[in-house]
């Protein structure tokens, strides 16, 4: 996981800055939504929600084989979307209300798209 | 038995056309379900032996092995079994009891993996085929055995339908895979699973009864009311009444097992939601639509489920530990992705609902609590909720001998 600035499709650098969110496992992205400060989970959804259509749009004209590295940061970008968007949309919060805690909930398959990976 | 006092359909019901499950299905009764089923050590006795050590039990399916020539191994605690299956070269699967033929060693330590060249035990190195043959044993000059056919793996009874890997402990006759599956194997015996793929896996261990479990999910009663995104999904995810009531549009038995649907209706999704269904048109719900309802959910008796919503099927396997624990198995499977955004709506669905899980472990428990409490010995169950009622009549029955409901 890098905080630094990464390097994305062309129409999609103005995201470079959250490079903090191009996360490629499974369980990293829970705890990012779990331990970031609710207010910076909402600022990156604000950032990039205007951006999730055309991104789509964009990603599928992509295949999965071979991914560049901008299309891998951007796919994880969107992954972590994924993560928060109910936290933002639906609960308001990070962690869900009287519920199991996430971080029980790491898939035991997670393949990220540098490689196969398995978490057993 | 466990349910008492039955009422008779009324006039009114009928005029109403309510209750109509339990109207359909005068078998079933009506009267409320005791709670000892769910806490009592002695029932949960009776389950390891009448129902666990007789019937079949799924482990999975071929997804979880990596290919010909891989194995996985698996710890069932209800019948105190350790089992390791393997698949050879040519795509055999076989299960063995994971146990050494020397002094009773765990063989495989590993859950899962390609196979080695043999399975050799750590303790002494003997050494055994895909096929459990043993094919080295260190120093065997002094040992007495005739010959290694004396020593191989101790096979297990298994079975794979449509790539679902079975086994049974039975040591009578026991049914055939395909009876037992019965209508249900029917309905999906051309169902095209190998375009699934099994993409997400959740273990969760939960302080519930697995029976406490599976009912909790084998209905869509409480999703007007739980939690968050239970409600949100209750706008139309699921039929409903003109008063937001969840409806199911079809139940049936199928021989010990079950199955509703409920039809989903239109209604407004989130921000991101549309936009990653608007910019992925191509990863639709009608990849697997075309062939099943919607939403379509089976209890595949006694403790796995099989169930349809968009282009996700998800299948649970409800693992008994003791009367008051279980490990909820998930796992989710979708068609193989083509793009970049499938990978990302493939994510979205995963998180979606591993979310609304997430919401429903602490209801389990919760029951369970609620019942160990003795407050009450019985639960009632309404009309919406007849398919936990079909279930728990096809575990009484298994329980009395009955078989071929
Ligand atoms: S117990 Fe396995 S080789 Fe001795
Ligand atoms: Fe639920």
């Amino acid at each position: 996981m890098s905080s630094a600035s990464i390097v994305l499709p062309e129409g999609f650098e103005n995201l470079s800055q959250y490079g903090a969110w191009a996360i490629s496992r499974d369980e990293d992205r829970i705890a990012k939504r779990l331990e970031t400060p609710f207010e910076e989970v909402v600022a990156f959804y604000d950032a990039v929600i205007d951006q999730v259509y055309e991104a789509m749009q964009y990603l599928s004209t992509r295949p999965v084989n071979n991914p560049s590295i901008d299309d891998i940061n951007l796919v994880n970008i969107l992954k972590s979307m994924a993560e928060i968007a109910n936290a933002v949309e639906i609960y308001h919060q990070g962690p869900i209300p009287d519920a199991g805690d996430l971080r029980g909930y790491v898939s035991r398959i997670d393949r990220d798209l540098v490689g196969s990976d398995l978490n057993e | 038995m466990t349910i008492v006092e039955s009422q008779r359909p009324s006039e009114l019901d009928v005029m109403k056309d309510v209750k109509r499950w339990s109207r359909r299905n005068p078998e079933l009764g009506n009267g409320p379900l005791s709670t000892d089923r769910f806490i009592s050590p002695e029932w949960f006795e009776r389950e390891r032996t009448e129902l666990f050590a007789k019937t079949w039990i799924n482990l999975g399916s071929v997804r979880d092995l990596e290919g010909p020539n891989s194995f996985f191994t698996r710890d069932l605690v209800v019948l105190d079994k350790q089992i390791l299956v393997t698949m050879d070269a040519d795509g055999e699967v076989r299960s063995f009891h994971n146990v050494c033929s020397h002094r009773g060693m765990k063989l495989m330590w590993e859950d899962r993996g390609a196979c080695p060249r043999a399975f050799v035990c750590r303790f002494h190195g003997w050494a055994y085929e895909k096929d459990g043959r043993c094919v080295s044993v260190p120093d065997e000059i002094e040992f007495h055995f005739k010959d290694r056919s004396e020593i191989g793996l101790v096979p297990i009874t298994t079975a794979v339908w449509n790539g679902f890997i079975f086994v049974t402990f039975s040591e009578e006759t026991p049914d055939d895979l395909v009876t037992h599956l019965g209508p249900l194997g029917e309905k999906f015996e051309s169902f095209p699973y190998d375009i699934l793929e099994l993409d997400y896996r959740y273990d969760i261990a939960e302080r519930a009864n697995w029976k406490v479990a599976i009912d909790a999910q084998n209905e869509i009663y409480h999703v007007p009311m739980l939690a968050p995104v239970h409600r949100f999904l209750s706008q139309g995810a699921f039929a409903s009444n003109d008063d937001g009531y969840t409806r199911l549009n079809d139940f049936s038995r199928l021989g010990l097992h079950t199955r509703y649907t409920s039809i989903s209706e239109s209604y407004e999704e989130t921000r991101f939601s549309n936009a990653v269904a608007k910019g992925n048109p191509a990863w639709g719900a009608e990849q697997l639509l075309p062939l099943v309802d919607p939403f379509e959910f089976h209890v595949l008796f006694p403790n796995m489920v099989m169930s349809f919503f968009g282009n996700m099927m998800f299948t649970y396997n409800f693992w008994p530990q003791d009367e008051s624990n279980v490990v909820w198995e998930i796992r989710l499977h979708f068609p193989a992705a083509k793009t970049l955004a499938d990978l990302v709506s493939r994510e979205f669905s995963a998180k979606r609902f591993r979310d609304l899980l997430c919401e429903d472990k602490s209801g389990h428990e919760a029951i369970q609590r609620g019942c160990e409490s003795g407050a009450r010995p019985y639960i009632f169950l309404g009309d919406q909720e007849v398919q936990i009622r079909a279930f728990h009549r096809s575990v009484d029955d298994y329980l009395e001998g009955i078989r071929n409901v």
